[in-house]
């Protein structure tokens, strides 16, 4: 008995767990692209929002004067165009369309996308052959030729692109949702949902729906790049935004004359989808991880 | 107690009005692919009030099926089901899926194997129970979240009010199987059908469970049926129990009695492969063989190619179960010599 030591040492606390400073470090890091990808959206947001304070110009009015003035010009920090427009007033100003185009295009299609995929793949049977059959025949045309032939059908324009986005986008939607539910629906909580006497609209939406989202809300990340991508396109083939609104794609394609003589001119806007893009991937990684259900 | 014989009477020896659930010839056939299964062949039984009521046998022998074709949860594609099932002087099998509904989580519970699965993982464990409150009662909000609380109570679950907000992957196996209780208690059910509840867990929580499923039995008045393929957790909770293999029942019994004296070779056969602490029972005792191939049915006994009584006439008799006792029902032409052989 006297050997053994002091019942006090036994009972002396000992710091237990990994050490906490290379454990908070592994969990930062493994969420700074999250993080930085939320900033950067979250700046561009406030960029667009704020715009009338950032700058003192209309982003139409013109100072012919100092037409294609390089960036640092005194007035203009990122120079003018041709017709003597600021080109940071303009950015800004487009940064509105861009993320109205991100947000207004993917949020319908990832709506109504999963919404059919879910119905789809819940109920299976003629309705999941027909609407498979709709998804396959979009699938089968190049995204943007489709795009492109509803925008020629209904006129140019911002409310007319918005259109083609939508009866052309909500397709991927619909086939990952529907996926997603072929799987999900065999699991058990679904049966056990049904022993408790839910009927399917709350199994469906209740249950099955937070359990196959998931996928879709992080392909809406890069989906949303890519819309961001495809009205910068439209814009710069004069389909989407027209004069005198800016617009990322309709800033490049403005600028195209001058590439030889003012190359900043298009590499600006350029430059800001790159950024923009960059923090909505980001956003789609961390998601992506985080989502994972356990 | 010596058997009355193949010519018994084999009425039902118990007072009808007394049962709170009596199943009469169910049957269960799956279409899979061209072949049919009869996953469940003419099955009868009743529970009474406030009786644990168990069902055994080996994988696929038709328990969980039974249990899943009273409540209409079988898939609705490629299954037939036919016979009675009789509650509240209903036939639930020919009840629409909205007043199956109705019932379902409200009078007739389940809770089922595995807590893993059967818990949406990314609900909180607060959502899962008061939607089953949601769904059957007028209660409001916050008397849903203070029944959540005391059900959590009910189940031992210690500190409810922290519990309730986190997800089932907080939870280890045992508590998760107490969270499913609760779920299926949430709303004051009348019989709980418990499939397999204790399986996926380890012997010391299969303890716990089976103790709080006999307490929530006494306080709250309900009838369970307990499927089991482990005779031993049967034996610890059921009054009477009912042996099934290959889709049939074989013997029914008061579980004392079914214990003490066996009369069908396949009972006997799981009795003797139970492992025991005495010295006798050092190796199990395997039944040789397999169950017969449920595409592939034969007529006449289903156990004669793995049964040491068999004779001739066991592969042609249209099988039925015999009255072998008061109370107690073999499936065996030989129930007479079934125990006492082989025990």
């Amino acid at each position: 008995m006297s050997s053994l030591p002091p019942d006090t040492a036994v009972r002396t606390p000992v710091p237990i767990g990994p050490p906490r400073t290379a454990y908070s470090w592994v969990r930062w890091r493994g969420r700074l692209p999250f993080i930085v990808g939320l900033t950067i959206v979250l700046i561009t947001f406030l960029a667009a929002v704020f715009a009338p304070v950032l700058t003192p110009y209309d982003p139409n009015s013109q100072d012919i004067l100092n037409a294609l003035a390089p960036p640092g010009t005194p007035g203009h920090l990122l120079g003018t165009d041709q017709f003597g427009r600021d080109v940071l007033t303009r950015l800004l100003y487009a940064a509105r369309i861009d993320i109205l185009i991100a947000v207004g295009a993917t949020s319908f299609c990832l709506v109504t996308g999963s919404m059919l995929g879910l119905v789809s793949g819940f109920f299976g049977g003629r309705v999941d052959a027909i609407l498979m059959r709709i998804v396959d025949i979009v699938f089968a045309f190049p995204f943007i030729v489709l795009v492109l032939t509803i925008i020629a059908i209904l006129g140019p324009g911002l409310r007319n692109m918005f259109i083609s986005i939508w009866l052309v986008g909500w397709v991927p939607y619909a086939r990952i949702v529907r996926g997603e539910v072929l799987v999900a629906k065999r699991q058990e909580y679904v049966l056990a949902a049904r022993a408790l006497g839910f009927n399917r609209r709350r199994v469906m939406l209740g249950h099955l729906l937070p359990n196959v989202l998931a996928p879709a809300i992080v392909f809406s990340m890069l989906d949303a790049v890519n819309n961001v991508g495809l009205g910068a396109a439209l814009g710069f083939l004069g389909l989407g935004v027209q004069d005198p609104q800016a617009e990322w794609g309709k800033m490049i394609s403005d600028a195209q004359n001058f590439l030889a003589t003012t190359w900043w001119l298009p590499t600006i806007p350029g430059l800001a989808i790159v950024f923009f893009g960059l923090g909505l991937s980001l956003i789609g990684d961390g998601l992506a991880d985080r989502l994972r259900p356990e | 107690m010596t058997g009355d014989g193949v010519l018994a009477d084999r009425t039902v020896a118990t007072d009808p009005d007394a049962m709170l659930l009596s199943v009469h010839d169910l049957r269960v056939t799956f279409e899979v692919g061209r072949q049919t299964v009869k996953a469940v062949d003419g099955v009868s039984f009743a529970i009474k009030r406030g009786e644990i009521f168990g069902i055994v046998g080996e994988s696929g022998c038709g328990k969980s099926a039974t249990l899943r074709a009273l409540i209409g949860l079988l898939p609705q594609s490629g299954v037939s089901t036919s016979g009675r099932v009789e509650y509240g002087g209903r036939n639930l099998l020919e009840l629409g899926e909205r007043s199956l509904r109705r019932l379902r989580g409200a009078e007739i519970s389940m809770v089922f194997q595995d807590p893993m699965t059967f818990l949406n993982p990314v609900l909180r464990v607060s959502e899962q129970i008061e939607e089953a409150l949601k769904q059957h009662t007028t209660l409001n909000r916050a008397e849903r979240r203070l029944r959540a609380v005391e059900l959590m109570r009910l189940v031992g679950i210690a500190l409810p009010e922290r519990r309730l907000r986190e997800y089932p992957h907080q939870f280890s196996g045992g508590m998760r199987q107490r969270v499913l209780l609760a779920i299926a208690l949430a709303c004051g059910p009348k019989v709980l059908l418990a499939d397999e509840p204790t399986t996926a867990l380890d012997v010391t929580i299969q303890d716990q469970i089976l103790k709080l499923l006999k307490r929530l039995r006494d306080e709250l008045g309900m009838s369970i049926v307990l499927v089991s393929h482990d005779l031993g957790v049967i034996a610890q909770m059921c009054e009477r129990v009912a042996v099934m293999y290959a889709g049939q029942v074989v013997e029914s019994a008061p579980i004392r009695e079914l214990i003490r004296s066996p009369r069908h070779p396949y009972t006997v056969g799981l009795l003797s492969s139970l492992p025991g602490l005495d010295a006798n029972s050092r190796y199990l005792v395997p039944i040789p063989g397999a169950p017969p191939s449920m595409t592939e049915l034969t007529p006449g006994c289903r156990f004669a190619d793995r049964c040491p009584l068999v004779l001739d006439e066991c592969r042609t008799w249209d099988t039925e179960l015999l009255e072998a006792a008061p109370g107690h029902r073999s499936r065996c032409l030989r129930h007479e010599l079934a125990g006492g052989g082989l025990a």
